[in-house]
């Protein structure tokens, strides 16, 4: 199976420019991003759309990222997703692990590549845990 | 502050010497005066006279005067005109009158005493009975007069205390605002760091993509194109972010300095609200769990009032409109201004569950709230606390200012409170 890096990536802040800027940083990658400044509406678009990734600011209104984190990771679990705060603490950081994110940043970022590495990783992962299960799939088929 | 906090202001109550007191007789017979002032000033009190109701009200407010005994028949005005119009003055109303009357029947005694006199005394006049009660009503007034002292005293200790406690009480709230700011400040940094780095390395792809000659004869004009436009939006994001920044650290100083000023200004009561509003963005709960409909007049409403306490006014206003809807799916406030009547009108509206109505002449007391108190029997209290001094201090300042603040509520209903302040001069048209 060839490498694939083109997965759909959802990234979910209140903050319009940090989505556009997000959106910029993405733009020399191959991943296929799209942005959304509203949580309900993101969990909305991850119910009826196809997402590998989301990428999810913390301190939203309506609904906060941990939330979003956990009802993601129970609709779907092979979603992965990195979480992102400007709220540093030790209970954000950790209830982000324990709800099942791959990743935390904060803001403002170190390196804004590093987010971009993260989602390399997770391309990785992805690759290979799709690729046995294509291979459980087509066995199972037989 | 440094208060003298060694002296106390309730110091135990003495009756003051004799010779302190300055007791008014009024009668058109010069023997009546006489006699009473012959017993009196043996007695050792100062005394002075009228022989009239005109000349008695004249003395009585321009001359310390601590009782007045007085005639009833008397020429042009008698003795209970006399005594109705100085319970009318409020420099007179608290003189005790004593009338000294041969018209002892029920009938007179009544009027006298429905004119608003304290006491009589019967004509002949007895040595023994003149003193006896002038003594009691002299000590009678000293033991009001001390009253009503203390309760100016109590007044000024119950509002400094206030405004202590509320200071403390900022003091801890402003902690918590100064996280949610730099919480705020973070969002456009976020943007400008990234924006700068994403812009980076697009430059240096471009770069590559130019200087890769050899295996490719030409640079990919549709990507470069596509990169060179991508690092051009980085570039604007981090500019309109930076611009973001540099008005939030504005209106930051401007609140800072509103802050320091303690004169009554003129001011806009709307720009105080923005000002106040854009400030009250750093707490996270009001930024992104609270409903706002904010509807503020076109044009700017002159006040004179000192900013800082106006801030506070409605700071405290929102706040308790928060503590009012702690718990409620629908959380909104409804903030707006209006000119009716040379008054400024602020409006602020909330949610919750109302005011009930055995509560609603309490809420500007000082010391009553219906939240829970921080105290040492209540040291970790759930949901919203109160010292119960905020909306008394509100009404301090807005009535400092001949305005006054009007409540509207019903249990289940929510609340309005409506806040009314003299405008400054004409609306400027701008």
């Amino acid at each position: 199976m060839p490498e694939k890096r083109n997965y759909k990536i959802l990234i979910v802040d209140d903050d319009k420019d940090i989505l556009s800027m997000l959106e910029m940083a993405f733009l020399p990658t191959d991943y296929d991003v799209t942005t959304i400044d509203h949580p309900l509406q993101a969990y909305k678009m991850i119910e009826n759309q196809h997402f590998d990734m989301v990428i999810s600011d913390i301190q939203m209104p309506q609904m906060d990222g941990l939330t979003l984190l956990r009802k993601i990771k129970n609709f779907n679990g092979m979603i992965q997703v990195v979480m992102m705060t400007a709220h540093i603490t030790i209970s954000n950081t950790l209830d982000a692990f324990r709800y099942g994110a791959v990743d935390i940043f904060f803001k403002p970022f170190e390196d804004i590549n590093e987010i971009i590495a993260a989602a390399d990783g997770v391309a990785v992962k992805l690759n290979r845990v799709n690729s046995i299960l294509h291979k459980l799939a087509a066995e199972g088929e037989k | 502050m440094q208060q003298e906090t060694s002296k106390p202001f309730l110091q135990p109550f003495t009756v003051p010497e004799k010779s302190e007191f300055d007791i008014l007789i009024v009668d058109d017979e010069f023997v009546n005066r006489f006699l009473l002032k012959d017993i009196l000033e043996q007695d050792g009190y100062q005394t002075h006279e009228a022989n009239n109701g005109i000349e008695a009200i004249e003395a009585a407010v321009h001359r310390k005067t601590d009782l007045i005994l007085m005639d009833i028949m008397m020429p042009d005005m008698d003795g209970y005109e006399t005594c109705r119009r100085l319970k009318e003055d409020p420099r007179t109303t608290n003189i005790p009158v004593i009338f000294v009357t041969a018209l002892t029947d029920t009938e007179n005694l009544v009027t006298g005493f429905a004119v608003g006199a304290e006491d009589y005394l019967g004509k002949p006049i007895r040595e023994g009975e003149v003193r006896a009660r002038v003594q009691t009503h002299l000590k009678l007034k000293a033991a009001m007069d001390k009253i009503s002292h203390y309760n100016e005293e109590l007044e000024k200790v119950v509002a400094e205390s206030s405004r202590e406690l509320i200071r403390t009480e900022r003091q801890a709230a402003f902690g918590q605002l100064i996280q949610g700011i730099v919480h705020n400040l973070k969002g456009p940094l976020t943007t400008i760091r990234g924006s700068s780095q994403a812009c980076r390395s697009t430059l240096r792809m471009i770069r590559s993509e130019i200087e890769q000659g050899g295996d490719a004869p030409l640079p990919d004009v549709t990507k470069v194109a596509k990169l060179t436009d991508g690092a051009i939006k980085a570039i604007d994001l981090a500019e309109t972010a930076s611009g973001r920044l540099t008005e939030m650290i504005n209106s930051l100083m401007s609140k800072s300095s509103a802050d320091q000023s303690s004169k009554p200004e003129r001011l806009d009561l709307n720009s105080i609200i923005r000002s106040e509003l854009a400030f009250l963005e750093g707490d996270l709960h009001f930024k992104h769990h609270i409903k706002k409909n904010i509807d503020l007049t076109p044009k700017p409403i002159p006040i004179l009032a000192v900013a800082p306490e106006i801030a506070q006014v409605f700071n405290n206003m929102i706040s308790n409109a928060i503590d009012a809807m702690h718990g409620n799916a629908d959380q909104t406030i409804s903030i707006s201004t209006s000119l009716n009547n040379h008054y400024a009108w602020l409006s602020i509206t909330d949610t919750g569950g109302g005011i009930a109505p055995e509560h609603i002449n309490k809420i500007f007391d000082p010391f009553f709230t219906t939240k829970p108190k921080h105290d040492d029997s209540n040291p970790s209290p759930k949901g919203p606390i109160g010292t119960g001094l905020g909306l008394y201090m509100c009404l301090r300042s807005i009535k400092a200012l001949n305005g006054d603040i009007l409540v509207e509520s019903q249990k289940g209903q929510g609340t309005t409170f409506n806040i009314k302040i003299p405008l400054a001069g004409p609306i400027e048209i701008s």
